[in-house]
């Protein structure tokens, strides 16, 4: 019993540190992305949108090599641990929270914009206004995120080594305990990983239930 | 004052207006009128500098207010329009609509948002104010107490008004013209 807290705790602590580091990047990425003219954001919206599909085992791999002794970050000697996890999970999320925060722009933006330009309110106004307008769709985008770091194995599993009691998740614990044919732990596991992607889902589904109940998105 | 010198806006390669020369003059209300897609709004928007001529300068002095026709309400209450609510109520109430203060901006009408907007614009102290169909979802006596309120807040104050609008106007002005846009110029209608 002492182990599965263990893991749940290790998740909880890996999924929300990434989630965290991601969003505090990727939020105002997206809200530029979604409200800027320029080229080069056109460009990048599709880029995004494209990386948010990516598969984790890529992340994984590309983080293994950076960190791996022969690597070039392989002397902070990282590799199979939180830190090293945190960072293929921030490479996971970061792509989806800003993928989903700029198509919650483009809605209002032009009558957002000019209606702060007609009242001559100041760019820093207009953004905690964008902020204030767009709060449930911005939580819900970092919850999903949330979700996939929560949800990931195969990344998890090549940059953390599922090391007992160290970085040991509950996606790479499923999987080891069901190798292993240790099924009632592998199935407590599951459930509490469930019930968490349950709450995590309510909850996104619940804003964006209140997003769409609003005409001004 | 706001003066227009050989302004030209062209839309899809057709020439949409073209103004030689115009004053607006100070302390009097414009009234702009003219068939939809004739460039009215585009004139605001060419004026305030949101969007640029083709060719041709507009030039305004002073400081200016604009609400455009299609504008958007800050949400979730109509109290986070305002930044001065004090004053914000007591225009709602000259517009007999001060019940609506607290309300969520998602439940209101669409008279009930250019309330709003109308009183979230006029809270705002400025020498022009540039008004895009202010009052087109109102019914007729709120359109009347809108007027009224223009009059009272602005008009009063020497400040300069230039709305555009379909409805004739002009009663609850003391004093002021009336613009029609045809086939791309803009004339002089009315003086009272």
């Amino acid at each position: 019993m002492k182990e599965i807290i263990d893991i749940i705790l290790t998740s909880l602590q890996v999924s929300l540190s990434s989630t965290t580091i991601a969003a505090i990047f990727a939020v105002p990425l997206g809200l530029f992305l979604g409200l800027s003219k320029s080229r080069m954001a056109l460009r990048l919206r599709p880029v995004f949108s494209s990386l948010a599909g990516l598969p984790p085992v890529l992340a994984g791999i590309t983080i293994f090599l950076l960190l791996s002794n022969a690597g070039p970050l392989g002397s902070f000697r990282l590799l199979y641990s939180k830190t090293a996890i945190i960072t293929a999970q921030v490479l996971i999320v970061f792509p989806l929270i800003v993928a989903s925060v700029y198509p919650l722009v483009l809605p209002i933006k032009a009558v957002f914009l000019e209606t702060c330009f007609g009242l001559n309110i100041p760019k820093k106004q207009q953004i905690r206004f964008l902020i204030s307008e767009l709060r449930y769709g911005l939580l819900a985008a970092v919850l999903l995120g949330f979700g996939r770091a929560m949800a990931e194995v195969g990344a998890v599993m090549m940059v953390g080594g599922n090391i007992r009691y160290k970085t040991r998740v509950m996606t790479t614990a499923i999987v080891l305990e069901t190798n292993q044919g240790n099924y009632s732990t592998a199935l407590y596991l599951g459930i509490a990983l469930l019930l968490i992607s349950f709450s995590v889902n309510w909850l996104v589904h619940s804003l964006f239930k209140e997003v769409s109940h609003d005409p001004l998105y | 004052m706001i003066r227009c010198t050989d302004l030209s806006i062209v839309l899809n390669h057709k020439k949409l207006l073209h103004i030689e020369n115009i004053t607006f003059e100070e302390g009097i209300v414009h009234i702009i009128q003219g068939e939809n897609g004739c460039g009215k709004s585009s004139l605001f928007r060419c004026m305030t500098g949101w969007s640029s001529p083709d060719s041709g300068s507009c030039v305004m002095l002073g400081s200016w207010v604009y609400q455009p026709q299609q504008f958007h309400l800050f949400a979730p209450k109509v109290l986070d329009n305002f930044l001065d609510a004090e004053l914000a109520k007591q225009m709602l109430v000259s517009l007999k609509a001060e019940s609506i203060i607290n309300q969520s901006v998602k439940r209101l009408s669409g008279g009930e948002r250019q309330k709003v907007a109308l009183v979230r614009t006029l809270c705002t102290d400025a020498d022009v104010y540039l008004l895009d169909e202010p009052t087109s979802y109102m019914d007729e006596s709120s359109r009347l107490l809108a007027y009224q309120l223009i009059k009272e807040r602005l008009l009063s104050l020497g400040k300069t008004v230039l709305m555009i609008s379909h409805e004739s106007v002009m009663d609850p002005f003391d004093c002021g013209k009336v613009y029609l846009f045809k086939d791309s110029k803009l004339n002089i209608i009315n003086t009272w």
